[in-house]
C-alpha cells in the first residue's frame, strides 16, 4: 500500500520544478501499480507544496539519501533545448559556486603550504614540460576555446591493493604510498595523489595535461569537454573504489585533505562546483558507445564532505550530447544517484529525439556520428601528447 | 494487491454528477460500480402506494401528503405519470431552485452508499471546477456534499471531476494529460501534470443543455429527448429524424463552445508547465457516448490552433464510470 503523505486540506498541490520533474517521472515510471504510482506522485506534489521552512525541517529528518537529493536541488542540471549544435545546458545558480579566499603561506622546494592547512608535497613532481593550454567547446556553436587554467577536476582512485589502515601497518603503508606515487609520476597519470595518511603529492604540474581521463565527456552550462586530459585536472585517492566490503577504501585523512585540495584548486582556477566530477561519470568507451568505461568512484564519492553538490545526479552529458548508452554492469555498480543521472540522460535523449521527429535509435546514430567528429584527435593540430586511453582504472 | 481495511471494508470513489451518481469500490481483481439517477419524482401520498413501493423495494421518502421516489426508479415513474422528474442538482451544482435538493441528495447518497463501516473509511467525491472566467462557485456545493458524507460516517475528500478522469485513465503517462468530463450539467476540463492539476475549469453546457433546447424545438419532453439521444442518436451522415437533426445541431454547438473555451483558457494561462512531449486528452461522461462523438470532437480540435500539443484524443474505457473510478484511485492512493 502506498504511504503517500498527501497535502493537508487547503494546501494547493504544486508540481515539482522542471529539473526535478524528470527525476519524479523516472521514479514514477518504475512503479507498476497505478494506485501506488499515483500515491507517489501526489506525495511528491505534497512535498513540493509545503512551505520552504517546513520542507527544510522535514529534510532534516529524512534519510541520508534524501539529504543528497535535497542537495541536488541546488545542482546545475543540464537540460534540453532544440538546436543543431550539441545541446546547450541550463544550470541553476549554484550555491556551491563561491570561492574561498586562500593564499600561499609557504613555498619551499619540497612543499607548499596554504592558508586552509593544505600541504602539497613537491618532491615527486614530474619534470616540467612545455605548458599546454586547456581546451573546451562552446555548446551553442561548437567553437573551441583555450585557457591556461584547467576547467574542472576529475576524481579517481589508484585501485592500489594496500594493507589495512592501522598502526601496525605503518611501514608497509608508507612504502606502498611511495611506490604508488613514483609510478603515477612516471606515467604522468594524475596531477595529484592523496595517500592513505592524507598526504597530498603533486605528480604533474597543473599547467600540463596528465593521462588521467582518457576518452571522456562532460559538459557544464556553456561548454562541453571531450577527452578531458586536456581540460580537467586529475586528483586520485590512493585506494580502491570498492574495497573488500564493497565500499571505497579511502581513509578519513584522505577525505579531509581532498576537501582542502579541492578548495585550493577551485579557488585558484575558479572551477565551478558542477565541474568537479568522478572518473566513472565522464569515462566513455567509443568502441561500444557506452558510458562508464572506467568505473572508479561510480559510487560512494563524498561530494558533500568535499563541499560539492552531488554531481552524480547530473544527466550524463555523454548520453544527452553524444548518444552514449550504458551496459547493465555499469548501472549495477553505480550509486543510486548516478543511476538517476543515467536515467535522466536517457529521458533527455528520448525527448530530444521526439522533438526532432526521429526515433531514439536514429537520433542516437546521429549523435554518435557527431561524437566521432568531435573526438577526432586530428581535428586540432596543436594537441600535444594526445592520450586517448588512460591506463588508470 | 488487496485494498481492504482490516474489517473488510474498502475506500469508496463517488462521482456526483448532475444526472447520475456513480459509486466505485475495489474488488479483488477490478472495480465494482453502482449508480443511481440523480433525480426524483413526486407522487400523491397514499397508504396503498407506499405499501407497493415498500414491497417492490423502490427507494422513496414519505412526506405529509406526498411520496418522493428517488434514484433509478424515478425515471420509470416520471414516464408513467407523464411528468418531468425533479433534479437535486442543476448545471453541476446543488440545484438552488429545488427546495428538496439537499434532502433528496442525502437520501440518494444513503441508499447508494449506506453508512461507513468506520470513521477512517476514505471516500473521494467529485466536484465540478469553477466555470471559466468565474470566481469560485463550488465552495457551498462541496461543503454541503462533504457534510452529508461525513454524516454518513465517511472520511470524505473532494477531487475535481476532470482530475478524476485523469486518475482513471492516464496512469500510462504518469497522470499527465487533459481529462474532460462531459456530463449532464457541465463540461469539466482539467489539465494534470504529474498528477497535479494545473488548469481546471468548467463550462455550463452539457447534456441537459442539448436536451432542454432540443425539447423546446421539437416540442418533446426533455426526458424523452435524452432517451433518444442516449439510445438511437449517431453522429455523421444525414440525419433522417427531426429529433436527431436538432440533437446534432446542439451537440455541435456544445463541442464548439467547449473547444473554444479550452483554447481561450489554455492560451491565456500562465501556469502551463513546459512539456517535453505531446500529452493525451481523455473524453468521458455520458454525453460522449453517441457513436462518432470522438471523431467529431477531434475534428473540432483540429480546426483550432490548440496551444498544447496532443498525442491523442480518446474516449475513456467506460465513460460512465471513469470519474468514479478516478475518485476511487485517489482514495486508494491514500490508504
Amino acid at each position: 500500500m502506498s504511504n503517500a503523505t498527501i497535502a493537508a486540506p487547503g494546501v494547493r498541490l504544486r508540481a515539482p520544478g522542471r529539473a526535478f520533474a524528470k527525476y519524479v517521472s523516472w521514479r514514477a515510471e518504475r512503479i507498476s501499480d497505478p494506485v501506488e504510482r499515483l500515491g507517489y506522485l501526489r506525495g511528491s506534489a505534497a512535498y513540493w507544496s509545503r512551505r520552504p521552512l517546513r520542507r527544510a525541517m522535514k529534510n532534516a529528518r529524512l534519510h541520508r539519501l534524501s539529504a543528497f537529493v535535497a542537495a541536488a536541488l541546488l545542482l546545475p542540471i543540464p537540460m534540453i533545448t532544440d538546436g543543431a549544435a550539441p545541446r546547450r545546458s541550463v544550470q541553476a545558480a549554484s550555491r556551491f559556486d563561491f570561492f574561498a579566499n586562500i593564499w600561499t603561506v609557504e613555498n619551499s622546494p619540497d612543499h607548499e603550504l596554504y592558508s586552509n592547512g593544505l600541504r602539497i608535497e613537491k618532491r615527486h613532481t614530474a619534470a616540467a614540460r612545455e605548458a599546454v593550454p586547456f581546451q573546451r567547446w562552446r555548446l551553442d556553436n561548437n567553437a573551441r576555446e583555450e585557457n591556461p587554467a584547467p576547467y574542472g577536476i576529475v576524481f579517481h582512485t589508484t585501485e592500489s591493493d594496500a594493507r589495512a589502515y592501522q598502526e601496525s601497518n605503518n611501514r608497509q603503508l608508507r612504502r606502498a604510498a611511495e611506490g604508488t606515487v613514483e609510478f603515477v609520476q612516471s606515467q604522468r597519470a594524475y596531477h595529484f595523489v592523496i595517500d592513505r595518511f592524507g598526504r597530498v603529492f603533486r605528480t604533474v604540474p597543473e599547467n600540463e595535461p596528465a593521462n588521467h581521463a582518457g576518452t571522456s565527456v562532460w559538459a557544464d552550462e556553456k561548454y562541453y569537454f571531450v577527452n578531458m586530459n586536456h581540460s580537467f585536472l586529475g586528483v586520485s585517492f590512493d585506494g580502491q573504489s570498492r574495497g573488500a566490503d564493497g565500499k571505497p577504501s579511502v581513509t578519513e585523512p584522505q577525505i579531509l585533505s581532498a576537501r582542502q585540495l579541492t578548495e585550493v584548486l577551485r579557488s585558484r582556477y575558479r572551477i565551478p562546483a558542477a565541474n568537479c566530477v568522478t572518473h566513472a561519470q565522464v569515462s566513455v568507451n567509443p568502441g561500444n558507445m557506452g558510458v562508464g568505461y572506467h568505473t572508479d568512484w561510480s559510487s560512494g564519492f563524498p561530494f558533500a564532505r568535499l563541499g560539492l553538490p552531488v554531481n552524480y545526479l547530473t544527466p550524463l552529458p555523454a548520453i544527452t550530447l553524444f548518444g552514449f548508452g550504458f551496459e547493465e554492469y555499469y548501472s549495477n555498480i553505480a550509486a543510486e544517484e548516478l543511476q538517476d543521472g543515467i536515467s535522466a540522460g536517457e529521458t533527455n535523449l528520448r525527448q530530444d529525439a521526439t522533438r526532432r521527429g526521429l526515433s531514439t535509435a536514429a537520433y542516437r546514430r546521429f549523435l554518435t556520428k557527431r561524437f566521432k567528429e568531435v573526438a577526432d584527435p586530428h581535428r586540432y593540430v596543436n594537441f600535444t601528447d594526445p592520450e586517448t586511453r588512460s591506463s588508470n582504472p | 494487491m488487496s485494498y481492504r481495511y482490516s474489517d473488510g471494508s474498502t475506500p469508496v470513489g463517488l462521482d456526483v454528477g448532475t444526472s447520475r451518481i456513480v459509486a466505485a469500490w475495489p474488488s479483488e481483481t477490478d472495480y465494482i460500480y453502482r449508480s443511481e439517477l440523480n433525480s426524483f419524482v413526486t407522487l400523491p401520498g397514499s397508504r396503498f402506494t407506499e405499501n407497493v413501493l415498500r414491497k417492490e423495494n423502490v427507494p422513496h421518502t414519505v412526506r405529509a401528503n406526498e411520496i418522493l421516489v428517488q434514484g433509478n426508479e424515478s425515471e420509470r415513474f416520471a414516464d408513467l405519470l407523464g411528468a418531468e422528474s425533479r433534479r437535486p442538482m442543476a448545471r453541476g451544482f446543488l440545484n438552488p431552485d429545488e427546495p428538496e435538493s439537499m434532502t433528496m441528495m442525502q437520501e440518494l447518497l444513503r441508499s447508494l452508499l449506506g453508512t461507513a463501516k468506520h470513521a477512517r473509511q476514505k471516500l473521494y467525491f467529485s466536484v465540478p471546477a469553477a466555470p471559466a472566467g468565474a470566481a469560485d462557485t463550488a465552495t457551498f456545493h462541496e461543503a454541503s456534499l462533504r457534510q452529508m458524507l461525513t454524516e454518513l460516517g465517511y472520511d470524505a475528500k473532494s477531487v475535481s471531476e476532470g482530475l478524476a478522469v485523469v486518475y482513471s485513465e492516464l496512469e500510462g503517462s504518469n497522470y499527465t494529460g487533459i481529462g474532460i468530463s462531459i456530463g449532464g450539467g457541465l463540461c469539466n476540463v482539467c489539465m494534470s501534470y504529474l498528477a497535479v492539476p494545473v488548469i481546471s475549469f468548467s463550462i455550463p453546457k452539457a447534456g441537459d443543455y442539448i436536451d432542454s433546447n432540443a425539447a423546446a424545438v421539437t416540442n418533446e419532453m426533455a426526458t424523452r429527448v435524452r432517451l433518444i439521444k442516449e439510445n438511437t442518436f449517431v453522429f455523421g451522415g444525414v440525419q433522417q429524424e427531426k429529433a436527431h437533426q436538432v440533437i446534432s445541431v446542439y451537440y455541435d454547438d456544445l463541442i464548439n463552445s467547449l473547444v473554444a473555451a479550452m483554447k481561450d483558457v489554455f492560451t491565456k494561462s500562465k501556469s502551463l508547465p513546459r512539456l517535453g512531449r505531446p500529452i493525451p486528452m481523455i473524453l468521458s461522461g455520458g454525453s460522449t457516448m453517441p457513436q462518432g462523438f470522438r471523431a467529431r470532437f477531434e475534428q473540432a480540435m483540429q480546426a483550432v490552433e490548440f496551444p498544447v500539443p496532443l498525442s491523442e484524443i480518446r474516449l475513456a474505457k467506460d465513460p460512465l464510470t471513469a470519474t468514479a473510478k478516478g475518485a476511487l484511485i485517489a482514495a486508494l492512493s491514500e490508504m
